[in-house]
């Protein structure tokens, strides 16, 4: 056994020495699998960052958003004596279904006024501020939750305020600065500012921020939802839509399920907007961008092997003496057949590792100009020299079997 | 004393697309150990033929060939191989050094397919440089070294793993008049210290430092005549 290993290492070796011996033409030859090895781990990993990009941002907030449009009863809801507002256009037995599926964070209603831009102003304060115009959105205390309105001065409106019918208003930090009101002071809402919104007077309860900027919360006024039922209140409401803020991995299943609970007898004709899988969305990102450069990396692994190849098959027509030599003094065709596939292998081993490391350079330099994190699958490091010494083995048998097969008389003549 | 060889009516012929060559026939003669032996002959005679079969990287298609009284007819190819790395040293006329490695690298090369210890092997082949006088040329590449160098570098090769026999083709067809007589004198202290020596030449001059003179013609062993030994 020891002697075994013993003969490896001599083996071994003599390869380290002949591809040190010839050290441009070995440069040379490896550079061919490094620039395979490169395009291929640079590729993955280049990629593997990318996906990692997209879905890091997309769990953030979208991969929890559905908005399911369509709940809302086509005719319109009879004036109550009582209240002397509408009714709700979407049940609020199934929006209260809604926030009680598994996997939902919040739900509730809300609505954005629709055809021309209401007139908001400010009075009560000595900085006079024209009217601008402003979209208005109405939300429910279960939608203020699934927008993730988040308040930068004052406060948000509660399940009093709509209960209770109180003309109450948020600004979003966009509108208020558009108004001339300072979103980081706190002593901007101090309790006895008005706004009118159309001309009817809300007061300001805070000013609010999301990070969801698809909702235009920031440009606007956010109401309590009852005021899209108030015929007083002079403003145009597009169809209420039911949005849910679903717990991370849940968004596709809230989508078919909320969609039931807000009209089981016909679930069918309202539209779910699920975010699509991250996990899909990742692999897409993934495999557009790859199949090109796999191929290509192929292409250039494949030009590496030939090159491996070559230049093993015309060492070992160039050391033919050396071949005989050896033979005639006691080297047996396996130890032959060995050493050079050991050379080519070692070559593209090699080749492997610079390529490797060269690739690891390149994704992290990339990334770091693109403010990503690398993300380097740990399996990478290790099959970029990997692929090379098989790359460089594969590329070496039938130029050693041809060095093996040489006979010491004509190897030397 | 064994005989280190001894042939008895060996023939080689070779298949030809021009049909059978007969390159060896009816060849018979023993070397002993101490033996310093000249084979001369014409161009195409069979003299590598014969040196080859002696080295056993050939076969012969007849007769007995016993190298240390072992007959070598029913060897499989590994033990010939092997044979070869414990009992044979050769010198070629184009030296057949490796390019790539230095003097040392190259004498330690019989010694690893002899599967020496390696830390013995340096050691060894110093040894050896130094019996051929080179002890200043140990790290020399190949390529920086003179021809009388090479042969000595390549003889040193052919000789650290301590064989009972040392074939030379031509040893000197490649040197001036000067670096001949060298190696024929390293030849011939080499054979004094009991290696059996077989050296194929065209240079008379060579032959005459043999003990024997071996004359081969058309395959034949025509003539055996004195060297060195006669003329003492
Ligand atoms: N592989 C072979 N196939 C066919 N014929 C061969 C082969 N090798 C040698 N011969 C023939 O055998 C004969 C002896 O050849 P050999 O090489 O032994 O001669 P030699 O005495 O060494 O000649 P030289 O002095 O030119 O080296 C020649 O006729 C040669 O043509
Ligand atoms: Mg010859």
């Amino acid at each position: 056994m020891t002697d075994r290993l013993g003969t490896l290492r001599d083996v071994v070796a003599e390869s380290l020495e002949a591809i040190g011996g010839r050290r441009v033409r070995s440069a040379l030859t490896l550079l061919g699998v490094a620039f395979g090895i490169l395009a291929l781990v640079a590729t993955v990993g280049l990629t593997s960052s990318a996906a990692a990009q997209v879905s890091a941002r997309f769990d953030a907030l979208k991969a929890t958003s559905v908005t399911i449009d369509g709940a809302a009863a086509e005719e319109e809801q009879p004036i109550d004596a009582a209240t002397g507002l509408r009714g709700p256009a979407i049940d609020p037995d199934g929006v209260r279904r809604t926030a009680r599926l598994n996997g939902v964070a919040s739900a509730g209603v809300m609505a954005i006024t629709k055809d021309t831009l209401p007139q908001v102003s400010r009075v009560g304060s000595q900085v006079p501020s024209a009217a601008v115009e402003t979209p208005v959105l109405a939300a429910d205390v279960g939608a203020v939750a699934a927008l993730r309105l988040r308040p930068l001065a004052g406060r948000l409106f509660d399940q009093v305020h709509q209960d209770r019918r109180y003309r109450v208003a948020l600004l979003g930090d966009v509108a208020a600065r558009n108004l001339g009101i300072d979103p980081a002071d706190p002593s901007s809402v101090d309790g006895r500012t008005t706004v009118y919104i159309a001309g009817r007077p809300y007061l300001l309860l805070g000013i609010v921020t999301t990070p969801d900027f698809e909702s235009q919360a920031p440009l606007a006024a956010v109401v309590p939802e009852w005021v899209t039922r108030d015929p007083a209140a002079a403003l145009t409401f597009a169809d209420p839509r039911v949005i849910v803020k679903t717990r991370p991995g849940a968004a596709q299943q809230v989508g078919v399920e909320a969609k039931v609970a807000l009209d089981p007898a016909r679930p069918g004709r309202l539209i779910a907007q699920v975010p699509p899988d991250p996990r899909q969305l990742r692999a897409k990102v993934e495999t557009d961008t790859r199949t090109l450069f796999l191929v290509m990396a192929a292409v250039s692994l494949l030009i590496g092997a030939i090159g491996i190849g070559n230049t093993t098959l015309v060492a070992v027509l160039e050391r033919r003496q050396e071949i005989g030599l050896r033979r005639a003094i006691g080297a047996s065709r396996r130890s032959i057949l060995v050493q050079f596939l050991l050379e080519s292998g070692m070559l593209g081993l090699l080749g492997g590792v610079v390529g490797t490391i060269a690739a690891l350079d390149l994704t992290i330099g990339i990334a770091l100009s693109k403010d990503w994190t690398a993300a380097i699958p740990p399996w990478l490091i290790g099959v970029g020299p990997l692929l090379g010494l098989v790359v460089g083995l594969v590329a070496g048998i039938y130029p050693s079997a041809k060095a093996a097969r040489m006979e010491p008389v004509t190897a030397l003549a | 004393m064994t005989a280190v060889l001894a042939l008895d009516g060996v023939g080689r012929v070779y298949d030809s697309p021009a049909g059978p060559v007969t390159a060896l026939d009816g060849v018979s003669f023993e070397v002993a150990a101490g033996d310093l032996v000249a084979i001369i002959g014409p161009s195409g005679s069979g003299k590598s033929t014969l040196l080859n079969t002696l080295g056993l990287l050939d076969r012969p298609t007849a007769g007995r060939y016993l190298l240390n009284g072992e007959d070598t007819a029913g060897l499989p190819e590994a033990a010939r191989t092997r044979l070869r790395a414990q009992h044979i040293g050769f010198v070629f006329q184009a030296f057949h050094l490796v390019g790539h490695k230095t003097a040392v690298a190259n004498v330690t090369l019989p010694l690893m397919y002899n599967r020496r210890p390696r830390r013995e092997r340096r050691e060894q082949a110093e040894q050896a440089l130094i019996r051929v006088g080179l002890e200043h040329r140990l790290r020399a590449l190949p390529h920086t070294m003179s021809g009388g160098e090479k042969q000595r570098v390549a003889i040193a090769r052919a000789t650290v793993h301590e064989p009972l026999l040392l074939l030379c083709d031509e040893p000197t067809g490649n040197l001036d008049t000067d670096t001949s007589a060298t190696v024929m004198e390293l030849l011939g202290d080499l054979a004094r210290g009991g290696l059996a020596v077989v050296v194929v030449t065209h240079d008379l001059a060579v032959a005459e430092a043999a003990d024997r003179v071996l004359r081969v013609r058309d395959g034949r062993l025509t003539e055996v005549g004195a060297g060195r030994a006669g003329n003492d």
